[in-house]
C-alpha cells in the first residue's frame, strides 16, 4: 500500500505541475500586422537608381480614420506603411521635405484583400496581393512594384519610388 | 479528396498497429523456441493471469477545466487484456471550446474515440498482480463542429473592421504515443495515469478557425500536443 500512495503522489504531483503549466490563451509571438517595406530611389547623373534619404518625409492616410494626421520620418531612405484592410484602395500621400514645404504626392494602391487565420492567439488578420499602384507626379516620378504579396514578412521589399532628381 | 486521406491515414495506421500485434506473438515464440534448445533447465511454471477487463473515467481534464471555463472534455476507457501483457485499448469522450476574446469569439464541440494497445513493461510478481507500468499507441478520431466565428481586426489607420467566418465542421485524425500506470488501490479498483504525445495526422483541415481545444486531442491549431490523463477503473476479472 505504501508503494501504492507512492505512485499515486507522484501521478497528483504530475497533475498538479502540468496544471500550473497550461495558460488560458497564449500569447501571439507571429507579426499580425501586414505592411508594405518602400525604398525612396533617385537616379544620379548615369541614370542608376540610387537609394536616397528623404530629409523629412511626411506620410497621410487620405482614407484613413484620420487624414488630417500623418506619420514623420525624418532622413530615412526605408519606410513602412500598412494597406486598408476595409477596402481593395487606399490612398497615401507623401511630401518628402516638409521643412522645405515641398507639394504632397498622392498614391492611389489597389490590391486585393485575403484574410487569413493566424493562429487562436493572434486571430485573423488580412494579407494583401498588389494590382497597381497610380501616382501624381509632384516629385515622384516613378512607382515600381518588386514584390506583390504583402504579408506579415517584414524582411521582402515591397514597393521602390523613384523621385525626381 | 479530405475524407479518402482520412481514410488513408486511419488503414495505414490500423495496419501497423495489427502488424505490431501479429509479429509480437512470433518473435515472443521464435524466442522462446531458441531459449528451450540453448538451456536445458527446468523452466518455472508459466502464470495464469486469465482475462481482465477494465472500465476507468478520467478525472483529471474535467477538474481541470472546471476551473477554465474556456473548454471541456470528458472521457471513459476500457482496456481488455490479450495475452503476452498486451492489452486492447479504447478510449472516448466528449466536449468542446469557447473562444471569447476581444478579437475572435467562437464555440466548438466534438466527439472523439481512440484505439490502440498497451503493452506492460513489469514482470508480474504473481497471478493477481495487475499493477503496470506500461507504453501504448493509439489511432483516433474526432469529428469537430464550429461555430461561426466572429473577429475583429484592429487598425488604429484605418479602423477597425469586424467580419464573420462561417460555421464548419470537419474531422480530426490523429496518431499518440503513451506512457502510463495503474496500480490496484482495492480490490478491482485502480487508478493511474497516462501521459500522451499526440501527432495530428490531416492538420491542413485547420486552415481556417483551428478550435481552441479539441476534446480528446488538445489545442487545435497545433500538430502536436502533449497531455495528461488521471483514471479511475474498475476491473472485472475470470478465468476460463
Amino acid at each position: 500500500m505504501t508503494k501504492t500512495l507512492k505512485y499515486l503522489s507522484i501521478s497528483v504531483l504530475f497533475a498538479l505541475s502540468w496544471t500550473s503549466c497550461t495558460q488560458e490563451r497564449l500569447p501571439c509571438l507571429t507579426p499580425k500586422k501586414a505592411t508594405m517595406s518602400i525604398q525612396a530611389k533617385q537616379t544620379d547623373g548615369s541614370y542608376t537608381p540610387v537609394d536616397t534619404a528623404l530629409p523629412a518625409a511626411l506620410f497621410i492616410a487620405v482614407s484613413g480614420v484620420d487624414p488630417t494626421s500623418g506619420v514623420y520620418f525624418p532622413n530615412r531612405s526605408a519606410f513602412t506603411r500598412s494597406l486598408s484592410p476595409n477596402a481593395d484602395s487606399c490612398v497615401w500621400a507623401m511630401a518628402t521635405d516638409t521643412a522645405a514645404g515641398s507639394v504632397f504626392d498622392t498614391m492611389v494602391f489597389h490590391y486585393e484583400r485575403q484574410l487569413q487565420f493566424l493562429s487562436n492567439a493572434c486571430s485573423y488578420v488580412y494579407f494583401y496581393y498588389l494590382d497597381s499602384v497610380v501616382t501624381t507626379h509632384n516629385n515622384i516620378d516613378s512607382i515600381k512594384i518588386i514584390t506583390r504579396s504583402v504579408n506579415n514578412d517584414a524582411s521582402t521589399e515591397h514597393l521602390q519610388i523613384f523621385f525626381h532628381p | 479528396m479530405q475524407v479518402q486521406n482520412i481514410f488513408r491515414y486511419f488503414f495505414t495506421l490500423s495496419s501497423v498497429l495489427i502488424v505490431l500485434f501479429v509479429a509480437s506473438p512470433v518473435v515472443a515464440q521464435t524466442d522462446t523456441t531458441a531459449t528451450e534448445e540453448e538451456e536445458s533447465e527446468p523452466k518455472a511454471k508459466p502464470l495464469e493471469v486469465g482475462h481482465q477487463l477494465c472500465i476507468g473515467v478520467d478525472i483529471f481534464n474535467p477538474i481541470v477545466n472546471s476551473f477554465s471555463g474556456a473548454k471541456s472534455s470528458y472521457e471513459g476507457a476500457i482496456s481488455y487484456y490479450l495475452k503476452n501483457e498486451y492489452y486492447l485499448a479504447a478510449e472516448g469522450g466528449m466536449g468542446g471550446s469557447k473562444a471569447d476574446y476581444d478579437d475572435l469569439k467562437y464555440t466548438s464541440n466534438n466527439y472523439f474515440g481512440r484505439i490502440g494497445f498497451n503493452k506492460s513493461l513489469l514482470t508480474r510478481n504473481s497471478d493477481h498482480d495487475w499493477d503496470m507500468l506500461f507504453a501504448g499507441m493509439r489511432v483516433a478520431m474526432a469529428n469537430v463542429k464550429r461555430s461561426a466565428a466572429t473577429y475583429t481586426i484592429t487598425d488604429t489607420v484605418w479602423g477597425d473592421q469586424t467580419g464573420l467566418s462561417e460555421a464548419k465542421s470537419f474531422a480530426a485524425v490523429w496518431a499518440e504515443v503513451t506512457l502510463g500506470m495503474r496500480v490496484e488501490l482495492l480490490r478491482g479498483v485502480m487508478a493511474g495515469w497516462n501521459l500522451r504525445a499526440k501527432f495530428m495526422m490531416n492538420g491542413r483541415s485547420f486552415e481556417d478557425v483551428a478550435p481552441l481545444n479539441i476534446a480528446g486531442f488538445g489545442q487545435g491549431d497545433k500538430n502536436a500536443n502533449f497531455n495528461f490523463n488521471l483514471y479511475v477503473c474498475y476491473a472485472i476479472r475470470w478465468h476460463k
